[in-house]
């Protein structure tokens, strides 16, 4: 064997071992998420959630929303929120330095009026231009605050200082709520007696040609168009299966930035939303989790499969890729301010198990898939390839990745089958056989140039131009 | 060093070849694949039959639905006994009746509906609900092998029963209260509170078990329909080594303002666990005394950040002229959020109360300019 023959054969090796060890890794994911999932089903068969709707004894909640240029939507979106199922709550909506006419729309529609209140500024933020209340009694648990813009950690920030209650659910004002989604966050921050639940996050569903009245969710259909389509499945997969069986290690990374709750004091004590990072929701998590193991304080994340927020998804290529862009920047950020915790034993299941799982299989895995597809197709033209031998390889990935798909779309018929008809059922299962040719290259690219991004230094958060709801 | 890296290189090289030809072999791989091919397409037509007969069962369901729930809808409006009989002997009911007999599926829906209905309605419509479920002798087919159930049945089987009102069963229940697993444990505590009202309690008296944030809330919304309060052994669950029996205890006491137990509480605000202490403030200044805002003045110093500033706000309610020292004092913290408590206590307690803060600072300055707008504003 001559160095090429090496070096050929060690990267074929390398790469199988790497799938064999991600494969692993999914079974292991299947394996916890259906034993979570099945704990989850048998409590709900008998929990009313409704106890806490209207109790005066349940906690009090600061929802904050960040709105940026959501004109489109936000009358809506604010409607929406201030009929959420839970008495106890106050709505802060906060407009960062929007270009369009945002705070203007919501000043007319809530009779709302500059007053002077005090903002403990325990978080630095960008300066506040003024802080509204509504003079309808109907609209008193709004607040609105005008600020310049800072980005978004920075317009979440600003809502913690503002809020003056025990939990905060941070949201994307773009969001439209389940009737009882507050309820359902809320309710794992009181049953825990043992440990300090910091944090909790639901299910994200596409709402994508969904039927929309008054800021509620009328009816849900499987996205028209293909890349949202790709991504109710790519969600349903990454919600149903990843993030349960993460909530049942106690070793989720992530609650996700479109709807999540956190214990307010454990996020001031953490010091906020990091701005100076674009995958803000993933750092503050890593962060409240890294202040509570420092501090020898027992604390769990878990997480709700029921779909408790349904939001837009990209619908263009354009789109879609600055978001994805946006997203592996923000892990390599992440991990990077907290590469102390890597194969850490003091961080418990977080060292050992969590970050380097995201190390290996979140943020190499586009640049391992890429790069080996780049060597495969030099290989080839040099002649060193043993085609057969990569054939196999790729089929037994493939179909794996299938297999994974399949049972996903199996679990969401087994458990809450948003998609009634059988035909929609069908087309998932299309979607996922056509997902590797026409979705994943795209999003693997997305993400390179993402680490390629990085390396230049490139913050920016990248402009989500919305189409708005399918409202009737 | 040539003769180093080359060496290295074959080495590896033949560990490679090995695993290629022993382990990961195209052979294994190619086999491996198949395995995937037909787990998907077995899945997939797993998903296609699952949904078939879904839809089937639901539309079954649906049918016997609406017949249920006729059924119950005139014995929930029979205005006697012979009018219940009559309901019971109607044809269609027979057959109905005949399935019920027959079939576990149909057994368990009406127990189930009926054991809804129960919880829903009281009075009359309640009563011919459990007369049929005697009558029908469902008890027996309800508790049918109950100790040899998984847990989430058994709690389910523990809510029906509390619907049902089956008094029968209450020692059963109770010793459940103190069960190792949580959810049957906390259904068995909110069934017998359901039947014995105040009574039901007595749990308390025992548990070690801790009581969760979720469980004291349905306890005391399970305790709102009942009218006599009643203490129990309520000084001994504020003696409890379990925190969150204390921590229950003190809620009762503000939720029925219990003032014979003042000096319990005042007791619970030097407690151990800053948690408790932090309750006790609340507790206690929904049973005050003139003495309690000086009592809380006294602790002040030796609580947490969120405790003080309960106090603070406790003393909006409670605070007499005389707290006006110690709220003054409050004006020189150097948070804010303090501040604007003890300015908001000191003017809800006395109009003359704003006269006295101008006189300690500059009502100019920040953050006094943005306090003092604030207040009035409120105001």
């Amino acid at each position: 064997m001559n160095i090429t023959d090496h070096i050929f054969h060690f990267l074929a090796l390398g790469i199988l071992i790497y799938s064999v060890t991600l494969l692993l890794f999914y079974m292991l994911i299947i394996i916890y998420s259906i034993s979570e999932m099945k704990l989850y089903f048998r409590k709900s068969s008998f929990t009313d959630y409704n106890i806490i709707a209207s109790s005066e004894f349940a906690p009090t909640v600061s929802i904050l929303a960040p709105a940026y240029n959501e004109e489109k939507n936000i009358i809506e979106n604010v409607r929406s929120l201030l009929a959420v199922h839970y008495n106890n709550i106050e709505l802060i909506v906060i407009n960062d330095g929007s270009k369009d006419n945002s705070l203007q729309q919501l000043i007319a529609a809530y009779n709302l009026v500059k007053v002077p209140f005090l903002v403990n500024e325990k978080i630095k933020t960008k300066p506040i231009l003024g802080i509204y209340k509504s003079s309808n009694p109907v609209y008193h648990k709004l607040i609105v605050i005008d600020k310049i813009n800072g980005g978004k950690a920075d317009a979440l920030n600003t809502g913690i200082n503002v809020a003056t209650n025990k939990y905060i659910v941070c949201i994307d004002a773009d969001c439209v709520l389940e009737q009882d989604a507050m309820l359902k966050l809320i309710k794992p921050f009181l049953e825990k007696t043992n440990k300090r639940v910091i944090a909790t996050g639901g299910v994200i569903r596409i709402a994508n040609s969904c039927e929309i009245r008054n800021g509620k969710l009328i009816k849900v259909h499987l996205p028209r168009q293909i890349l949202p389509r790709m991504q109710v499945l790519e969600y349903i997969r990454a919600f149903m299966l990843g993030r349960m069986a993460w909530s049942r290690m106690n070793g989720l990374l992530i609650i996700s930035g479109a709807f999540g709750a956190f214990d307010r004091e454990i996020a001031l004590k953490a010091g906020g939303y990091n701005p100076e990072t674009v995958g803000e929701d993933m750092e503050l998590i890593v962060r409240m989790r890294r202040y509570m193991h420092e501090h020898n304080l027992p604390y769990k994340v878990p997480f709700i499969p029921d779909p408790l927020c349904w939001t837009e998804a990209p619908a263009s290529y354009k789109i879609l890729g600055r978001q994805r862009n946006r997203w592996t920047r923000g892990t390599i950020e992440t991990l990077k301010i907290h590469k102390k915790m890597f194969f850490n034993y003091h961080f418990g299941i977080l060292g050992i198990l969590s970050y380097p799982y995201w190390f290996f299989f979140e943020l190499l895995a586009p640049m391992i898939e890429f790069s080996g597809f780049a060597l495969l197709v030099i290989f080839a033209m040099m002649g060193f390839v043993a085609w057969h031998f990569f054939l196999y390889l790729l089929a037994f990935i493939l179909f794996f990745g299938y297999l994974y798909s399949v049972f996903a779309i199996l679990v969401e018929v087994l458990t809450f089958n948003q998609y009634k008809k059988r035909s929609d059922i069908l087309k998932l299962i299309l979607v996922a056989f056509a997902e590797p040719i026409i979705f994943h290259p795209y999003v693997v690219l997305a993400a390179v140039r993402g680490n390629i991004d990085f390396l230049r230094k490139r913050k920016s958060w990248g402009e989500m131009t919305r189409q708005g709801f399918n409202s009737k | 060093m040539l003769t180093f890296l080359n060496f290295n290189l074959s080495s590896i090289g033949k560990s490679i070849n090995y695993l290629r030809e022993n382990i990961f072999t195209e052979h294994v791989l190619f086999d491996i694949t198949i395995f995937f091919a037909a787990a998907i397409i077995g899945i997939t037509g797993f998903i296609f039959v699952y949904l078939f007969r879904k839809e089937k069962i639901a539309k079954r369901k649906n049918i016997l639905q609406a017949s249920i729930d006729n059924f119950i809808g005139e014995i929930a409006i029979s205005e006697s006994e012979n009018e219940l009989i009559q309901v019971v002997s109607n044809q269609d009911y027979q057959n109905l009746l005949l399935q019920v007999q027959h079939s576990k599926f149909y057994r368990k829906m009406l127990i189930n509906e009926l054991s809804e209905t129960s919880r829903k309605f009281r009075g009359s419509t309640m009563t011919n609900v459990l007369w049929l479920f005697k009558k029908l002798d469902l008890e027996k087919q309800l508790l049918k092998n109950f100790d040899k159930k998984k847990w989430h049945k058994k709690a389910k089987i523990v809510q029906q029963i509390s619907y049902l009102h089956l008094n029968s069963n209450i020692e059963k229940i109770f010793s459940l209260t103190n069960d190792r697993n949580e959810s049957l444990r906390m259904e068995a505590q909110i069934a017998i509170v359901k039947m014995t009202g105040f009574d039901g309690l007595n749990f308390l008296d025992n548990v070690i078990y801790p009581i969760s944030e979720w469980q004291q809330l349905r306890l005391i919304e399970e305790l709102s329909s009942h009218i006599e309060p009643k203490a129990g052994n309520i000084i001994e669950w504020l003696k409890s080594n379990n925190l969150t029996v204390v921590n229950f205890a003190l809620r009762l006491i503000e939720i029925y303002r219990q003032y014979d137990f003042y000096n319990e509480v005042a007791i619970c605000l030097s407690h151990p666990s800053i948690s408790i202490c932090s309750r006790a403030v609340i507790t206690i200044s929904t049973i005050s005394k003139e003495t309690t805002a000086d009592l809380l003045i006294a602790h002040y110093d030796t609580y947490n950040e969120s405790t003080q500033i309960t106090i603070l706000k406790v003393l909006q309610v409670i605070g007499t002229e005389n707290q006006f020292p110690f709220l003054l004092s409050i004006l020189n913290h150097h948070d804010d959020t303090y501040k604007l408590q003890a300015v908001k206590a000191i003017t809800t307690i006395s109009k003359a109360g704003i006269e006295k803060i101008e006189k300690v600072i500059d009502k100019s300055l920040f953050p006094w300019n943005i306090i003092l707008s604030q207040i009035k504003n409120v105001a």
